[in-house]
């Protein structure tokens, strides 16, 4: 492995919020940013876990703080982003990685289950695009919102009605707001990230964590690679990076070459 | 830091613009770098990149010179603008041959040498591509359509050489309007100067060559391992705009 890309602009003030920050693609978005010099804000429910992915940060001399709140309610993205306003006055990188995930036939699909995933994935994605511009708008930060789709959001995967349909209204909805966000002096940067599948607890709580998940989430990239937290934690730090400096409005994928055939 | 200490690159198009600026910054990350372009001049290589046996001689070229090669930056191009009804064929099929079949070539000779070095091959192949062919830009119907061809065919050899076993990557760059020396022939200094033709696009900009190079670097690394046959976007975000 190569080392890796420095970062342009770096700052020891960067501030950057991840949600979803206590497991699989948040807390590797974490803590690969906080080795770019961000500080980070990480949200989570899990105290425990938010608590161990700060002294994971902090033991590789990163800075990082832990913040519990609910990404579906907009009181709390109010209150942590004010509160991020009034402690360090600036945001700079906003990643909307918290979500959920379910497999089910369309048929065994209830409308409160549907509901319940648009809620995680979908809202939690439009409160916190809303509230990450109104920060960085106000603080006049510029910087970049990265919020975490799928490639279920660009293609369907069976027995995923309801994830996919979420996943592709997050990506569109990042082009709209990446429209809104040129708006800002400094412009703020909106795109969605595409992951193809990746082995997280997201999948291994669905599926199972063993070899036969592995190989299934392994055998349907074009690459014979397994998908892995470090490969999309890459490109949020591409993302939130001075070197995607152009880049807004764009679904970035990521996926193995998964979906292309 | 360099992201690219160890490799070896071959950049088409090296004299000006986004291929001289990605040259430029993988040598900056520790790459050795053969850059080539048709009009080539200094350390330069002579390179025509519709002319298959040139495109051998370039890559034996980056052999003799470095012993290897790793990443392929696909960029060479020229531009095409003007009504359909006052297109000749044969500046249609310049176009095609320019990019289609010059990153055909390219991608052919690339991947023969990356399969002599290891099994599985290892690599990273990137084409510059556009956002016309993403969308339709007025008046460019040779070079979107040439690019659009650009795109899919980076995506079928990147999930080719996927299931072939390779880690050999291959993706697409569609940067959106930069101001290099192809487009200066076309805009000049005036048009770039003047902001109110960059006020529909989200970042209110144009790219420079850099920002270009930036997502290069970024497909070139290690980093990007698991991205293949997937494409990035660099133009501030003027896809999304309905100005044409």
């Amino acid at each position: 492995m190569t080392k890796p890309i420095a970062p342009v602009g770096r700052r020891a003030d960067r501030i950057a919020l991840v949600t979803g920050a206590t497991s699989g693609i948040g807390r590797e978005g974490a803590l690969w940013l906080a080795r770019d010099g961000f500080h980070l804000i990480c949200a989570g429910r899990n105290a425990e876990r938010g608590a161990a992915v700060v002294a994971a940060i902090e033991s590789e001399g990163g800075s990082a703080e832990f913040v519990a709140f609910d990404i579906t309610s907009e009181a709390d993205w109010a209150r942590v982003t004010d509160e991020i306003a009034a402690q360090h006055g600036r945001l700079d990188a906003l990643v909307n990685s918290g979500g959920a995930f379910f497999s089910k036939p369309l048929l065994e699909t209830t409308l409160a289950e549907f509901r319940g995933l648009w809620e995680t994935d979908v809202e939690s994605v439009v409160l916190g695009t809303k509230y990450g511009l109104r920060t960085m708008g106000a603080t006049k930060s510029g910087g970049s919102i990265i919020n975490v789709s799928s490639l279920a959001g660009l293609i369907g995967l069976e027995d995923c009605a309801a994830y996919c349909a979420a996943k592709a209204a997050v990506t569109q909805f990042s082009k709209i707001a990446a429209v809104e966000g040129g708006s800002f002096d400094p412009p703020i940067r909106v795109n969605s990230l595409n992951p193809g599948v990746i082995y997280t607890e997201m999948i291994t709580g669905a599926y199972g964590d063993n070899e036969g998940v592995k190989a299934f989430v392994k055998d349907g990239n074009a690459l014979d690679m397994l998908g892995e937290a470090r490969h999309i934690a890459a490109a949020i730090r591409f993302l939130a990076s001075g070197r995607s400096r152009m880049v807004t409005g764009t679904a970035h994928l990521v996926d193995g070459g998964r979906g292309a055939d | 830091m360099a992201a690219l200490a160890g490799k070896v690159a071959l950049v088409t198009g090296a004299a000006s613009g986004i291929g001289a600026a990605t040259k430029a910054l993988f040598e900056a990350e520790g790459a050795k770098v053969l850059g080539s372009d048709i009009r080539a001049s200094g350390e330069l290589f002579q390179h025509d990149v519709t002319d298959e046996a040139q495109w051998q001689a370039a890559v034996a070229e980056c052999v003799r010179r470095f012993g290897r090669l790793d990443i392929l930056v696909s960029n060479a191009g020229t531009a095409q603008a003007g009504p359909i009804v006052e297109l000749d064929l044969a500046a249609f099929r310049d176009q095609s041959r320019v990019h289609v079949e010059g990153a055909f070539l390219g991608m052919q000779a690339a991947v023969a040498q990356m399969r002599k070095q290891a099994m599985p091959a290892t690599g990273s192949i990137m084409v510059i591509a556009s956002v016309a062919g993403l969308k339709p830009i007025m008046q460019t119907t040779a070079y979107g359509t040439a690019k659009a061809a650009l795109i899919n065919m980076a995506k079928a050899v990147g999930v080719e050489l996927g299931r072939k076993g390779d880690r050999i990557r291959v993706n697409a760059i569609c940067p959106g309007g930069t101001k290099t020396a192809m487009t200066l022939a076309m805009f000049d200094e005036s048009y770039w100067a003047d902001k109110s033709n960059f006020a529909d696009m989200p970042l209110k900009d144009y790219c420079r060559p850099e920002d270009i190079a930036d997502a290069c670097l970024y497909l070139a690394s290690d980093e990007s391992e698991f991205m293949t046959a997937s494409h990035i976007v660099v133009d501030g975000g003027w896809i999304l705009s309905d100005r044409i």
